[in-house]
């Protein structure tokens, strides 16, 4: 009697999990399934610490990289772009906090921010910083999608990838001609 | 703490910034776009309404955190001698920190 309660309570359990189960993977399909994130990241973590201590281990392999003969693949291009516009992004906050300074303090201050637009030197940067903010938005969109499992197949990877790096410039481009 | 405890949290925290950045900046390019200022006085009255001034407040912090995990990452990957790497990492922090207050400064200063 009491074995047959027991095995009931039991499968309805698992049949209970498994509904649970059902339902976060629904929910990780949506943006708000955060918590399934940390879920996922878990294992993420897990499977990273384990590459780098396979990697530390074989430290006494001959390593050989010519970078000439190396081919990136192209979401290898837009990770290395994304940390080079990060590191580009925090040199110049300096800069752009003390022309949001400026243009706080006075109408004089306001129009000598606007001023730097004309002086060739700026533009030269603003180039780069707004190339840096577009790849960086754009790159990490793409990165927080695949997070939540969105474009992870390789074909799809390597086509949001391409898609990064060509539409950065463009709308660099786009941007300074809409400012200058 | 241990070492995977704090990779973790770092790992969420710039997931996390990196959502109110990103929602941030592009609601600030869609206003832009749509109604471009041009006098000082719009664009003191919009960075010193009430709300503006906890978005920015909140988004400088946010950079703060993006920023220092960010470099972190960067630098722990490509600077091997550890001298350089606690040069640099201290920089980068004290930079950040400099730069938060300064710009909270700016906030202050403008909202009075």
């Amino acid at each position: 009697m009491s074995s047959t309660l027991v095995s009931s309570c039991l499968h309805g359990c698992i049949k209970q999990t498994g509904i649970l189960v059902e339902l976060t993977g629904s929910v990780s399909k949506c943006l708000c399934g955060w918590l399934w994130l940390v879920f996922q990241s878990c294992g993420w973590y897990k499977f990273r610490s384990q590459l780098i201590e396979n990697m530390t281990n074989q430290r006494s392999a001959p390593v050989y990289l010519n970078l000439l003969r190396i081919r990136f693949p192209v979401g290898a291009v837009t990770s290395i772009g994304h940390r080079l516009s990060g590191v580009l992004l925090f040199l110049s906050l300096p800069v752009l906090i003390y022309l949001l300074d400026l243009s706080l303090q006075s109408p004089e201050g306001f129009e000598k921010a606007l001023s730097y637009l004309n002086n060739c030197w700026f533009e030269a940067g603003l180039v780069l910083v707004v190339w840096s903010f577009m790849h960086h938005l754009l790159s990490g969109i793409r990165f927080l999608l695949i997070d939540i499992d969105i474009g992870v197949t390789r074909q799809a990877a390597r086509n949001s990838a391409w898609l990064v790096n060509l539409s950065a410039p463009v709308l660099t481009l786009a941007s300074l001609w809409w400012i200058l | 703490m241990s070492r995977p405890t704090h990779g973790l949290r770092d790992w969420l925290l710039q997931r996390l910034t990196a959502v109110y950045l990103g929602g941030f900046l592009v609601f600030l390019l869609v206003h832009f776009l749509l109604q471009p200022q041009h006098s000082f006085q719009q664009w003191h009255d919009w960075v010193t309404h009430p709300v503006m001034l906890i978005a920015i407040a909140l988004f400088i912090m946010a950079v703060l955190v993006h920023g220092w995990v960010g470099m972190r990452d960067v630098v722990l990957d490509y600077v091997h001698t550890i001298s350089l790497r606690l040069t640099i990492l201290s920089l980068t922090g004290l930079i950040l920190i400099s730069c938060g207050l300064w710009a909270l400064r700016v906030l202050l200063q403008a909202s009075t």
